[in-house]
């Protein structure tokens, strides 16, 4: 079976138009305030958006962080928030696939993984994502990282 | 640095392959995923996964929360001030701490805390000068600036009266003499005792 082919697009995304996540149109968070979550980012997870690989993936795939920039403060967390990451995801929907919609937020890092439902050839599920600092936060300068979901 | 080719594919499942490297002793191992995918090292095994990347960029700032704005105060006599204001972001606003000093610019006491844009402060002193600094307080734990400082006296009520007496008239001592109501529509009652003379 040809291997999945995952794609990462803004919202609204279809099978037909999509604009991709890319070093030229990054997923930010900027100057998020301790204490106050960001606004809930939404961003589509495609796996084989024009159907043309006919690729499967009956694994369910994983969506965690890479580090580009030192963020190891950013995903340690603070006694405040029980040391665990600040940028945090769920599964809120689905299309083309069966929803596994999430009630919770999931940290996410680099080692703290995000489980999805499988993604069927031309099926994408609907991820939030957001940046939830605690009060004691460090003050964190412009930084980049890697959002990255695997197989 | 050269590519190293795997000795042994141990499974290719179209999703996940995964290949046994031989490391020698001192060896470096590059390990390269052409744009997307994901290694895993363990026990000299390797897993490249199909995967996707995106960037991303962050920061975390300080937290604020803004000062009030439009602060007043009016003497409700008695030394009960009332005190209104806005907030740009009322909905952010943990409380208002509320700053009394008989000095513009120092000696600032908390005197009371709110959760309302309005504030009844009770037991001011008479007849001086109140300074009052409004700081808000962001459910983030921000401290605002102070507001401009309003000042206000709370004055003891100014009473006047125009008495027509009669020449040689005696008022007994206790006596009521009259009664009215002053700015703070209390209810007020004089007596006195004298002689008044034209």
């Amino acid at each position: 079976m040809p291997a999945p082919v995952l794609t990462i697009c803004e919202a609204g995304s279809d099978t037909s138009t999509a604009t991709e996540y890319d070093a030229g149109n990054p997923i930010e968070f900027l100057n998020v305030d301790k204490g106050i979550p960001s606004a809930v980012l939404t961003i589509d997870i495609w796996n084989d958006r024009d159907g043309l690989a006919g690729s499967d993936l009956a694994v369910a795939p994983q969506l965690y962080t890479v580090d580009d920039d030192d963020l190891s403060a950013v995903w340690a967390g603070t006694a405040t928030n029980g040391f665990q990451s600040m940028l945090e995801a769920r599964s809120c929907g689905a299309v083309g696939a069966a929803a596994d919609m999430q009630t919770d937020w999931t940290p996410i890092s680099p080692t703290d993984l995000l489980i999805l439902g499988d993604i069927p050839a031309g099926a994408k599920r609907l991820i939030e994502i957001r940046l939830n600092p605690p009060v004691d936060a460090p003050t964190v300068a412009l930084s980049d990282f890697f959002l990255r979901v695997s197989a | 640095m050269s590519d190293i080719e795997p000795s042994t594919i141990i499974a290719s499942t179209g999703r996940i392959l995964s290949v046994e490297v031989p490391i020698t002793r001192n060896a470096r191992l590059s390990i390269r995923t052409h744009g997307h995918g994901v290694s895993e090292s363990a026990a000299g095994r390797l897993q490249i996964r199909a995967g996707v990347t995106a960037g991303g960029r962050l920061s975390i700032i300080a937290p604020s929360i803004q000062p009030v704005t439009n602060a007043y105060g009016a003497h409700a006599g008695q030394g009960v001030v009332l005190l209104t204001w806005l907030h740009p972001d009322h909905e952010r606003v943990l409380r208002y701490d509320i700053y009394a000093s008989d000095s513009p610019v120092v000696n600032y006491e908390l005197v009371s805390s709110v959760d309302a844009k309005r504030a009844t402060i009770r037991g001011m002193p008479m007849g001086a000068n109140i300074y009052f600094r409004v700081v808000s307080i962001g459910k983030n734990g921000a401290v605002s600036d102070y507001c401009q400082v309003i000042q206000g006296k709370a004055e003891k009520p100014q009473v006047t009266m125009n008495v027509t007496g009669i020449a040689g008239s005696t008022i007994p001592s206790g006596s009521i003499f009259t009664s009215f109501e002053d700015e703070s529509n209390s209810f007020i009652v004089i007596s006195a005792a004298g002689v008044i003379t034209l």
